[in-house]
């Protein structure tokens, strides 16, 4: 079922980008109920489903991800305030903000390396702090600026990090390793016993992506993932990272500060400037959208990108 | 020189190189396990961690002398006797095991240990898949040093009654006699080089890793 909703998905997503829908989940089955716009707003399927069938059940949820006024403080300092954010599967949110404006806080809050200091974050409708954190942490893929690869590892033992955890038999990780590595780009042979020091950033990435997909998660966060990347490189992860997105139909939340990058990646873009949320707007309604930090954000990109973009 | 003499004093060497390396591998294993230990639980408990440094330090800023007088006349722990010298070797010898196991483990880059509790590493995973084969180097580094200080601090365990090469050396002090001094000293110095050495390849073994 799952994979024939995933079909459906692409379907709709690519014969027309303005095209939303909203998805129930049955008991047994997903299905795809409605499409288009509603009461002439392009809505997300959330909004959409409680505007029709009124606040959703717990297990009604249909968007994957959800922050219900999110707050998070560090001593007296209010780091994060009222967030409220939905993301479906087969999305990709982009938190695009200044330094400090707390998109890596509110990253971290999902697989709780933070703890919500007010609201409640629901996953699949359940509330994240209801599960145990490690059980939680081994179903969400994490992909940082850093790499965070163990440097006394090969890649192959890397990449197998998260099946290990979850005690895969031996055969199925190294099928799975060689599978992964293929699909980011890096020869499974030439690699797998290599160490992340022998690596350039660009292929030490895609083994940090490579790791993050092992488990198949339902959930991808990455945080900056490409800030240390030169502009090649990070054009080429950007553009793996969509197919990738396509073929594992996860749902991800992607932090950076870079406004081409968010374009280029997000479904929506939600911008955040000193710990609220500003708007949230869709790659083409982010060139209509008036606030300060979301034109601020704006005016760095080049005439000529931006006219594309409209047109 | 009296071959009778000769003899009597190589016996005497073997015997007390016995007794001296006893002494080190005694003290040295129980500074290993606290220090050690100790060392994890700190980088667990900050309170801990900075409590059981400053016990350490305090232990060696004593002179190793004082320290072994110091318990002479403590009841159970102290006297005459091997046990007391063990003690102090162990209390001696725990700082730079302690210090370079803390440094070791806090010193792992802070991405790695990120990116490992975000996949879902439990403490005790963390610890052994991550951070200890990382500190290690850094660990044996402070136990090769812990080691070396201890060789030559377990001359003084004659002092007290403990045995080992120091009984050759305060011997010939006390007579004047240097083959005899020599005939400790020698053999001390010998054992802190080849323990140096041995250690030096165990670390670089683990650092290229």
């Amino acid at each position: 079922m799952n994979k024939k909703f995933a079909e459906r998905l692409n379907l709709i997503r690519h014969a027309d980008k303005r095209t939303s829908f909203i998805l129930f989940k049955w008991p047994e089955s997903y299905k795809i109920a409605e499409e288009f716009t509603f009461a002439g707003q392009i809505c997300s399927p959330c909004t959409l489903s409680r505007t029709i069938i009124g606040e959703p059940q717990r297990g009604d949820l249909l968007a994957f991800l959800e922050f219900r006024n999110v707050g998070y403080s560090a001593g007296s300092q209010v780091v994060l305030q009222g967030l409220s954010l939905e993301v479906e599967r087969g999305e990709t949110l982009v938190l695009l903000g200044r330094s400090g404006s707390g998109k890596t806080t509110a990253l971290r809050l999902i697989n709780r390396l933070l703890e919500a200091s007010s609201g409640s974050i629901l996953l699949d409708g359940q509330d994240n702090r209801e599960m145990d954190p490690i059980a939680l942490r081994r179903q969400i893929g994490y992909v940082i600026q850093e790499f965070g690869l163990m440097p006394h590892w090969t890649v192959e033992q890397n990449v197998s990090l998260m099946p290990r955890l979850l005690d895969w038999p031996a055969e199925r990780q190294g099928q799975r390793a060689r599978e992964l590595l293929d699909q980011v780009g890096l020869g499974y042979e030439s690699v797998r016993s290599r160490y992340p020091q022998e690596l350039s950033g660009g292929q030490r990435q895609r083994v940090a992506v490579a790791r993050a997909l092992a488990v198949s998660p339902a959930l991808l966060l990455f945080d900056e993932p490409f800030g240390a990347l030169d502009p090649i490189t990070r054009r080429e992860m950007q553009q793996q990272l969509l197919r990738l997105r396509d073929q594992y139909q996860v749902a991800s939340v992607f932090v950076t500060h870079d406004i081409a990058e968010a374009l280029a990646i997000g479904t929506r873009i939600a911008v955040l400037s000193e710990g609220r949320l500003e708007v949230v707007a869709t790659p083409s309604e982010f060139f209509q959208v008036q606030t300060p930090t979301a034109a601020a954000f704006r005016s760095t990109l080049a005439p000529d990108t931006v006219a594309a973009w409209k047109a | 020189m009296d071959p009778v003499v000769l003899q009597s004093l190589l016996r005497d060497i073997v015997q007390l190189t016995g007794e001296h390396l006893f002494l080190v591998g005694v003290s040295s294993f129980f500074a290993i396990v606290i220090g050690v230990g100790l060392g994890i639980l700190g980088t667990r408990r900050p309170r801990l961690r900075s409590a059981s440094v400053t016990v350490a330090n305090v232990f060696q800023t004593v002179p190793s002398l004082a320290l072994f007088g110091f318990l002479l006349p403590v009841p159970f722990i102290g006297g005459i006797g091997a046990h007391t010298a063990i003690l102090c070797l162990v209390l001696y010898s725990l700082l730079p095991i302690l210090r370079n196991t803390v440094v070791g483990i806090t010193t792992v880059d802070r991405p790695v240990r990120e990116a490992a509790v975000a996949m879902g590493m439990t403490d005790g995973q963390l610890l052994r898949l991550v951070e200890l084969p990382l500190a290690a180097p850094t660990i044996i580094a402070g136990i090769r040093i812990a080691l070396v200080t201890n060789i030559g601090t377990a001359v003084i365990a004659a002092v007290i009654g403990g045995g080992g090469l120091g009984v050759l050396i305060f011997r010939g002090v006390a007579s004047v006699d240097t083959l005899e001094i020599l005939a400790g000293a020698i053999p001390a110095a010998a054992l802190a080089l080849a323990a140096d050495a041995g250690m030096t390849l165990v670390e670089r073994k683990l650092r290229r890793v």
